[in-house]
């Protein structure tokens, strides 16, 4: 099967236009009225954005994770509430292409590609993250399995056809005391399941975030998924998939903001006596399009490492779930200074997109769990950070950057709870900077590179001895951000490097911009004057559709 | 006793679901966008209106740290219910009582001490903060004025008794061209006068925002307060008023969401702990706390000076209104994403925080954007430099640092636009007294730093000012706002009159301060764990966060 | 430092005084600031007054309010104000 790309594109901006289902008008309509966008999933359902949920093997279009990335980023830069909406089912999906048995999964792609809604339902109030303190159990018997409990704050927990479950298995519980199931709730029992009420959110409004309660509920025993006990160690592993996804809604939220901010201070510069755009008001703006640059290239990179390296995406998926949502807050907050009053009427779409883009940082693993994450791994990181990169492994790398479509197939096998490898991206900074050298004979950013590639062998000193605490000490969220922020730089030479639609000034306001998130949060008044030049620009390598919904 | 203990205990337990000005209730009319009636209502019975009515013209204003007090109690428990309710009845007030003699000022006193509302109609969505370049225009026409333009988002439009009108008188540019009008709202000709549509808000929902257009609507000259001309002049001698109360009374948000978020860390468990004994939550949690001590000390200092140097209002209050509401945002935002997946829900036991989080969102850009508060600064700042370097740093009274001692009241004459050449907030010695243990270095680097700013001041070129300024300027005049924020602090300690929590809020302060102005600089772990301890004790005991002194 | 002139200031020293520093701060070059022309026109913003006045201080030694230049918007009404007053003190 294959999945247009321009094909769901003409089709979200058709339906974005006068008073379609995707226009600004009718998105903040069903946001305000908090009402699931029905009419955008079935569009999406039309466009076959659902075949690219399942891997090319079982019939699907997944042939390469950043046209998925890229497909979402383009429907969230309209409304995040669909993306989450209609995505969630690849999420649902995911563990069972990991670990589902054959025949499972062929049955599993046959009803997505028939439109089936998958959700996934790991987390349980009262217990956020936590998921070892899961209480759903799932109790063998010799007819199936018998699951009792409640999944809470699960998005499509009310619409879903099937909800692949994260379930106590021993009671002791334990690293392998849970399992996966995937559950056909439309083959329960009456009286054996009870959707849960759909929560009120402060953003995504309209999004069927609720819940599932089972009583006795029984399962068959081929609904496991993987064997039992490998509950956890399959969650954490297609989390590394699911989380290597999140960029792309960031991505969409903060391309949509930009692009309202540009437009209001455009239409005051035009209306306006005298130059409505004060020099810091066009610096700041400049940071934010270098802020989503950054964004857009660890989210493409990224995406890429699943095809190319799946064995690190330990580190890779953590590192693109703290950093992008992140960056997309600040960039936000930013943003949400310069439209002032404009930004906060409900009557336009500048406080939909703030408030939807805050659930990103926080869901499928918050910052902090996912920075944790990476903390777990780093003093193997630092121990190999400094190892000599092979041939191959240095190629692989350089593709990393590449725009070129001939990816290999995901390897779902590959995926390891820890990178041996450590990560060869960041590894593999003293080369690119040497190659960048090497190619750019007339560098402006000269000063820029210099002070990256030192950032990044400070860092690396500073991981050397590192020892993993529990509970985690604050500063060492510290060191943390630092080696996510060596990893966006290095991703950005990368990109530099490869054939994307990117030039000199493009790195020059990416190594800026890394610099300052290297620093900590930032002065609001950035002194990097390379922002002027930038500010009116927009995303480079994940473009929004045309005719994004502008609101007023 | 505190000044707003009477109004706190009118407001009741904000825990009980059944109070009418509980949270649920506050919560439930901002699902709605709908006035807090009882609660506004307890408001009127307090007499609120009457505390923003100078004294000697039958109202309770003498000095206006009590004003933030209370304003500052009722956004503690709903920022909107304090807004909706007369935040800008206030603001319009002072630009009448700024405006010296004349009938109006009689007529503004018995509107609000009537219980009425005045509403502030100084916004039109082209011009935003530059009210100098405001268009509504009124023009001068058979002795009185002909008014054409509109006013847009404008808190209370729709049910103000009086309408405070901010138009041009003159076509030309410059800064005569402006003047107030006081219209009421019954006498406004409904043929020449439409009423736009509510506006409504993604926070502070249960705010009623309106508009008007005015379509050659007849005004009579006595319409007019101050003389023609004098409109901008009046708006910038009230904004050294309003910029200061504001911050104040913003500290109030930040108050309960750190209230909220400490109350979330000591029940939720997560991994088999209760979340505050997770050292990044510790952090965060001790963080925020040290920036509400630091706003709160610099907002109340600020309007002490107020009234003790009035002359130099202008910067004090373009600082304090840059500094403190972002801070207060920043604090916000830093405690929801303690809160994670609860700072989300709009139900459920920490339903009130995204309230919080959307409510504080206008703080920043409210009344006066904090970039226009920092271009205002540059006006002030060579000339400050030049008389720092000549170093005759003169010791304010030990009043402007004591909560409790007596004010003098607030004398609306000297409050003048020249500003002058010396700070002497900015130019407190810092170092000649004993400071709380771990201070000395932060505050010596604090000092440090200003000697240095003060050279830069000095040396700042005549387009480091107004729009043409570089950003650079920008980032000199917010470093000026930080060093003012820390020496508030420091005199607050010098002239303490008892206890130890001042040591440990102090050190929280200052080390925040320090943190503004160099990101490296973190708390110490002892700082920051008898933060907590003081925070713990203080929400265990149902105590107040911040001594109102 | 500027120094203080308060005594035999002369209403052409005031002036070109004047003159030179609405050039200096609207980056013109002084024979291009007329007399009697409203100095807004020259760009200064409302805050101009400010700085001009402290510098009226430094100057001259005469503390005068930002309000009384906008009251006195020309080269030549600032001068002959400025000539008032210290012909008074």
């Amino acid at each position: 099967m294959r999945f247009s790309p321009l094909a769901l594109t003409r089709s979200v901006v058709r339906n974005a236009n006068d008073e379609g289902p995707l226009s600004a008008q009718a998105v903040l309509a069903l946001d305000r009225d908090e009402e699931f966008p029905a009419e955008g999933c079935a569009i999406l359902d039309e466009a076959g954005l659902n075949s690219l949920y399942v891997p090319p093997d079982l019939g699907g279009a997944l042939y390469s994770y950043p046209t998925l990335v890229h497909a979402l980023a383009q429907v969230a830069g309209y409304d995040l509430t669909l993306a989450i909406a209609h995505a969630k089912t690849f999420l649902g999906a995911a563990p069972v292409w990991l670990a589902g048995e054959r025949a499972q999964a062929a049955r599993l792609a046959r009803r997505v590609l028939d439109g089936a809604v998958v959700s996934w339902g790991l987390t349980e109030r009262g217990h956020g993250a936590d998921l070892l303190a899961g209480e759903l159990s799932a109790a063998w018997t010799a007819d199936g399995w018998s699951l009792t409990g409640s999944k809470w704050m699960i998005n499509n927990a009310r619409r879903c056809g099937l909800i692949c479950v994260l379930a106590r298995t021993a009671p002791e519980g334990g690293p392998l005391g849970f399992s996966l199931l995937l559950v056909d709730t439309g083959e329960l029992p009456l009286g054996t399941c009870e959707r849960l009420p759909k929560l009120h959110t402060h953003g995504v409004r309209g999004a069927d975030i609720s819940g599932i309660a089972f009583v006795k509920a029984p399962v068959p025993h081929e609904a496991l998924v993987g064997p039992a006990g490998t509950g956890l160690e399959t969650t954490l592993k297609a989390l590394q998939v699911t989380r290597t996804l999140c960029p792309a809604l960031s991505i969409g939220t903060a391309s949509h903001a930009v692009r309202l901010a540009q437009c209001q201070l455009g239409v005051l510069e035009r209306y306006s006596h005298k130059a409505a755009i004060l020099p810091v008001t066009r610096r700041v703006l400049g940071q934010v399009v270098a802020t989503l640059w950054i964004m857009e290239s660890v989210a493409y990179v990224a995406a890429r490492y699943l095809h190319l390296m799946p064995e690190q995406m330990s580190v890779v998926s953590a590192i693109a779930k703290a950093l992008v949502p992140t960056l997309a807050d600040e960039a936000m907050e930013s943003l949400r200074e310069l439209m002032g009053v404009r930004g906060y009427l409900e009557t336009d779409m500048f406080q939909k997109v703030e408030r939807d883009n805050r659930i990103v940082a926080i869901f499928d693993g918050s910052t902090p769990v996912n920075e944790d994450a990476l903390l777990k791994q780093l003093p193997h990181l630092s121990r190999t950070g400094r190892d000599a990169l092979s041939e191959s492994a240095a190629e692989a790398v350089f593709r990393l950057g590449s725009m070129g479509g001939d990816l290999p197939a995901i390897e779902w096998q590959e995926l390891r709870l820890v990178s041996t490898a450590g990560c060869d991206l960041v590894r593999a900074v003293p080369r690119l900077v040497a190659e960048i050298r090497h190619r750019r004979t007339c560098m402006a950013f000269r000063g820029r590179l210099d002070a990256f590639e030192e950032l990044v062998r400070r860092t690396l000193t500073q991981a050397d001895g590192y020892v993993p605490a529990t509970p985690t000490p604050a500063e060492d969220f510290t060191l943390a951000r630092r080696y996510e922020v060596c990893f966006a730089g290095a991703a950005c030479l990368a990109v530099r490097l490869g054939d994307a639609p990117v030039d000199d000034l493009w790195l020059e306001a990416c190594l800026a911009r890394v610099m300052e998130c290297a620093a900590g949060s930032s002065s609001p008044f950035p002194e990097p004057d390379v922002y002027d030049e930038v500010s009116m620009d927009a995303g480079r390598l994940f473009p929004m559709a045309e005719g994004t919904s502008d609101g007023r | 006793m505190a000044v707003d203990d009477e109004l706190v205990a009118l407001l009741g337990n904000p825990h009980d679901p059944e109070n009418p000005v509980g949270y649920r209730s506050c919560l439930k009319a901002d699902e709605r966008g709908e006035i807090l009636r009882e609660g506004e209502r307890r408001l009127t019975d307090f007499g609120l209106g009457a505390e923003f009515v100078p004294a000697d013209m039958g109202g309770r204003l003498r000095t206006l740290d009590r004003t933030v007090a209370l304003l500052r109690a009722v956004y503690a428990r709903d920022p909107a219910l304090g807004l909706g309710f007369g935040l800008t009845s206030l603001i319009a007030a002072v630009n009448v009582w700024a405006a010296g003699e004349g009938a109006l000022r009689r007529e503004a006193a018995d509107v609000l001490l009537g219980r009425g509302r005045i509403a502030s109609a100084y916004h039109e969505f082209a011009h935003g903060s530059d009210i100098a370049a405001a268009e509504l225009a009124a023009s001068p026409e058979c002795g009185g004025y002909v008014l054409t333009g509109h006013k847009e988002v404008v808190t209370n439009i729709g049910r103000a008794e009086a309408i405070l009108v901010y138009a041009r008188t003159s076509p030309a540019p410059g800064p005569r061209s402006h003047s107030l009008f006081l219209l009421r709202s019954a006498e406004l000709p409904a043929g020449a006068v439409r009423r736009h549509h509510r506006y409504p808000s993604v926070g502070m929902r249960s705010v009623q925002l309106g508009g008007l257009d005015f379509d050659r609507c007849r005004v009579v000259a006595d319409r007019r307060v101050g003389s023609e001309g004098a409109g901008l002049e009046i708006a910038l001698r009230s904004f050294q008023v309003t910029r200061t109360v504001i911050p104040g009374v913003l500290t109030g948000i930040l108050d309960t969401a750190l209230r909220m978020a400490l109350r979330y860390a000591l029940d939720r468990r997560l991994y088999g702990r209760p979340v505050i004994a997770l050292p990044r939550v510790r952090a965060v949690l001790a963080d925020v706390y040290g920036d509400l001590l630091l706003a709160e000390t610099f907002a109340r200092v600020a309007v002490r000076a107020l009234h003790l140097l009035p002359e130099q209002a202008v910067m004090h209050a373009a600082a304090v209104k840059y500094l403190v509401p972002q801070m207060i945002v920043a604090g916000v935002n830093n405690l929801a994403g303690l809160l994670g997946g609860s700072s989300y829900l709009r139900e459920g036991e920490h339903a009130y925080f995204q309230k919080l989080v959307r409510d504080v969102q206008p703080s920043t850009f409210g009344h006066a954007s904090g970039i226009s508060c920092l271009m205002s600064l540059l006006t002030y700042l060579p000339a400050i430099g030049r008389t720092a370097r000549q170093n005759r740093p003169r010791l304010p009274t030990e009043e402007m640092f004591r909560p409790t001692a007596p004010l003098p009241d607030l004398a609306w004459e000297r409050l003048g636009l020249r500003g002058g050449d010396v700070d002497d907030l900015f130019m407190l010695p810092l170092t000649d007294v004993p400071l709380p243990e771990r201070c000395a270095e932060v505050v010596e680097a604090i000092e440090a730093e200003r000697t240095s700013l003060a050279e830069r001041y000095a040396g700042l070129s005549p387009e480091d000012r107004g729009a043409a300024a570089r950003v650079s300027a920008y980032e000199l005049a917010r470093r000026y706002t930080i060093v003012l924020a820390a020496s508030s602090c420091v005199g607050v300690w010098r002239h303490r009159t008892s206890n130890d929590a001042n040591a440990t809020a102090t050190a929280g302060a200052l080390v925040r301060a320090a943190h503004l102005l160099d990101r490296n600089r973190e708390m110490s772990t002892q700082v920051r764990e008898n933060l907590l301890d003081e925070a713990t004790q203080r929400i265990e005991s149902h105590a107040r966060l911040c001594d109102p002194g | 430092m500027p120094e203080q002139d308060t005594s035999n200031a002369s209403k052409q020293t005031v002036r070109e005084w004047t003159r030179e520093r609405v050039a200096v701060h609207t980056k013109h070059s002084p024979c291009d600031v007329a007399d009697d022309v409203p100095l807004y026109r020259y760009g200064l913003d409302s805050l101009y007054a400010v700085t001009l006045c402290l510098e009226v201080q430094e100057r001259f030694g005469l503390v005068i309010e930002p309000t009384t230049i906008w009251d006195n918007p020309t080269v030549e009404k600032l001068a002959t104000f400025i000539e008032g007053e210290l012909s008074v003190g």
